[in-house]
């Protein structure tokens, strides 16, 4: 079979083909069942990639957006630290409105998730005391479950003395409930700068949590839990 | 294993706060990333969040790229398809928003099933970031952009006969190459 025939088979699978090489392949697919076999092997092999990479491109200014996560930000969104120093926001479309309010008091940094604030959290079901593994010990603070045993509830985290995660690695949010039959459940994941953490996450659904646990995660890796443990505490109901 | 050495370099650039850099990086993978995230995510203001994390990562771990384990592009998907599956997750539970398009802790993926996808939209990726750079940008103005070979031909200022020719070699290629592709055949970063 000719290379120009080919050409137009494939051309004709990715559906670059203008409607008169369009027609011309349909009238010679008509004639040569052989070059129709072809098209169906381009069209299975523009099906493979349909089915794992989406046929469509970002926003132009998607880009720009990712040189405003790296670039120093500018003073107005920036927090003066206690100790003079400056903490920068990143992943900034995703911060919810309660940390911002806390940023304001000049004593927060947080990466968030994206997450609706639900506002006045109200009482919380359950709270645990979160304390450091022996590799991180300075590092203690409290969770508190919101909602716990509807769908909707949150798990909020206040921690201190929280270091920067070490390099090319991450903080994840992981709880635990018997009715996930055993397994932890990540719930979001995080960053500092070695300073004070709120975040507020989504659980995954009701459940008598029981524990909550903040593994050290490498970016670059499986998504189960790393085994690496920066903190963790065991939640006790709240009597009402 | 053949690396494209500017990918290397580029990376040992950014790591030295070269932002310029990292946009090279982003036009040469920035759309499969994309695609990918999209595909795997289903929403697009999802997938540009993804993707923009995934850019941002490379951008402070640059640091930890070890050119002898994996070619950048297998490190970056990999990085990639890490984000989509936290993001799935994620995603799965928050509390569900009436207006919005998400799933629904009920309704998520299984994670199992998350991660056969990613690793698979991996696989593909790989395959796509291993055509020759005349191949792959013919390709891709033909498949991200939705042009015509007409159109292609034009914006390359080609005739329309390479053009066809290439989109031909790169669909040639790319049969043979994705099988090779299946994750665990690379190192991964």
């Amino acid at each position: 079979m000719s290379d120009e025939r080919s050409d137009l088979a494939a051309a004709g699978a990715l559906g670059a083909l203008d409607a008169s090489d369009s027609a011309e392949l349909a009238v010679q697919v008509a004639r040569d069942p052989m070059l129709g076999a072809q098209l169906d092997d381009y069209r299975a092999t523009v099906s493979m990639l349909e089915a794992s990479v989406a046929r469509e491109g970002p926003s132009h200014d998607l880009f720009a957006g990712i040189l405003a996560e790296i670039e120093p930000q500018p003073a107005a969104s920036a927090v003066e630290r206690s100790d003079g120093g400056t903490r920068r926001w990143s992943w900034s479309r995703a911060l919810p409105a309660f940390a911002v309010g806390a940023a304001a008091t000049a004593a927060v940094f947080a990466i968030a998730l994206a997450l609706d604030s639900p506002g006045s959290p109200g009482t919380a079901d359950a709270v645990a005391a979160v304390a450091g593994t022996p590799d991180f010990a300075a590092v203690q603070g409290e969770a508190r479950l919101y909602g716990s045993d509807q769908p909707g509830g949150v798990v909020r985290l206040d921690l201190a003395d929280v270091p920067a995660a070490p390099d090319g690695s991450h903080y994840e949010v992981w709880v635990l409930r018997p009715a996930a039959g055993g397994a932890m459940e990540a719930v979001g994941v995080f960053d500092s700068d070695g300073s004070h953490v709120e975040l507020e996450l989504g659980l995954p659904g009701a459940g008598d949590y029981v524990a909550v646990d903040i593994s050290v995660e490498p970016d670059a890796v499986s998504p189960d839990h790393s085994g690496t443990s920066l903190a963790g505490g065991t939640f006790e109901r709240q009597t009402t | 294993m053949p690396e494209p050495a500017d990918d290397a370099l580029l990376v040992r650039r950014i790591d030295d706060g070269d932002a310029d850099a990292l946009r090279l990086i982003y036009e040469r993978y920035g759309g499969i990333v994309f695609g990918m995230t999209y595909r795997l995510l289903g929403d697009r203001q999802a997938a540009e969040e993804c993707t923009q994390d995934v850019f941002v990562s490379v951008w402070r771990t640059a640091r930890t790229y070890e050119p002898e384990r994996a070619r950048v592009s297998t490190w970056l998907f990999t990085i990639a398809r890490n984000r989509a599956i936290d993001a799935t997750r994620r995603r799965a539970a928050r509390p569900v928003d009436p207006h919005e398009e998400i799933w629904s802790a009920d309704e998520a993926p299984d994670t199992a099933d998350i991660v056969s996808a990613a690793d698979e939209a991996t696989r593909v990726a790989a395959a796509l970031a291993e055509l020759p750079d005349a191949q792959r940008e013919t390709l891709s103005l033909a498949y991200f952009d939705g042009l015509s070979h007409t159109e292609i031909a034009e914006r390359l200022g080609l005739p329309v006969g390479t053009v066809k020719g290439r989109i031909r070699l790169a669909l040639d290629r790319l049969r043979v190459l994705a099988p090779r592709y299946a994750l665990g055949t690379e190192t991964e970063a």
